[in-house]
């Protein structure tokens, strides 16, 4: 575009951010922890909690930038500190991640507890008696203390929804 | 691991929160960190307890012959390692592993 005019520029915006001179938005747009760019674009502030009143405040742009991380990018800078805010594939990363632990520890339970059925649990085991059974109880617990299955705060697992899985 | 929610309030606060925590050092990720490290602790601690086991009780008519009492004795680290990991996956107390 040969214009004076650039189009993703909100009005008000002060600076020459075409050439990096460090414009900013104005203070309406930066408003509700959003940041302006040196060089333009407006992104979400990630070190801010914000609350549930700051929805009510917000035009397009900020919406964009609060999902998306930034509005208004021109530059793969921009992008790439966008989705340092806002990256869905990391929320499938974490869920793969928790997954694997949990599939992991529950692995490493199972694995014991069969390991002391072996031992003093069935009754051709070789260790028999009051100590064997303690040692049974105390593997039981332990086994359920690496099984995030049989726990109710661990729920691991990505989104059930992969159309944001990209690889 | 960190996940890049968005930055809107529920975003923080549902999944940033319970996966990075507030200020990044809390929520799922930290939790399972110390659960982790204390299975660590608690799987050297057995591994240590049985290898004592195998000097102290040389064939399984002495094992079998074992009280509880013994093998409260022989596991009793063991025991506060698994406590302490549970206390640290339901965040009932302190983390007591530093991780």
């Amino acid at each position: 575009m040969s214009g004076g005019v650039n189009p993703r520029r909100p009005p008000g915006a002060t600076g020459d951010q075409r050439s990096g001179g460090g414009g900013t938005w104005p203070t309406t747009q930066r408003a509700g922890g959003f940041q302006s760019g040196n060089d333009g674009g407006l992104f979400g502030n990630p070190d801010t909690t914000g609350s549930k009143n700051d929805y009510a405040g917000w035009n397009w742009h900020q919406i964009e930038a609060a999902i998306d991380g930034g509005s208004m990018m021109t530059t793969d800078d921009q992008r790439a500190r966008a989705k340092g805010i806002a990256d869905p594939n990391t929320l499938w990363t974490a869920g793969t991640t928790f997954y694997s632990v949990q599939t992991t520890l529950q692995m490493v339970g199972d694995a014991m507890l069969a390991q002391a059925k072996l031992l003093a649990g069935k009754d051709d085991s070789p260790w028999k008696g009051a100590a064997a059974d303690a040692f049974m109880t105390m593997n039981d617990h332990v086994s359920r203390a690496t099984s995030p299955t049989t726990r109710t705060s661990c729920p691991a697992g990505p989104p059930a929804n992969t159309r944001y899985r990209t690889s | 691991m960190d996940v890049q929610p968005g930055a809107f309030y529920h975003a923080r606060t549902s999944s940033g929160a319970t996966i990075n925590g507030l200020n990044g050092n809390d929520g799922l990720k930290t939790k399972f960190s110390h659960v982790i490290s204390d299975l660590v602790d608690a799987l050297g601690d057995i591994q240590k307890a049985i290898t004592e086991m195998s000097t102290k009780y040389k064939n399984t008519e002495d094992l079998n012959n074992a009280s509880v009492t013994d093998l409260q004795k022989d596991f009793q680290t063991v025991q506060g390692d698994f406590t302490t990991l549970m206390n640290d996956a339901t965040g009932s107390s302190g983390n007591s592993s530093g991780g």
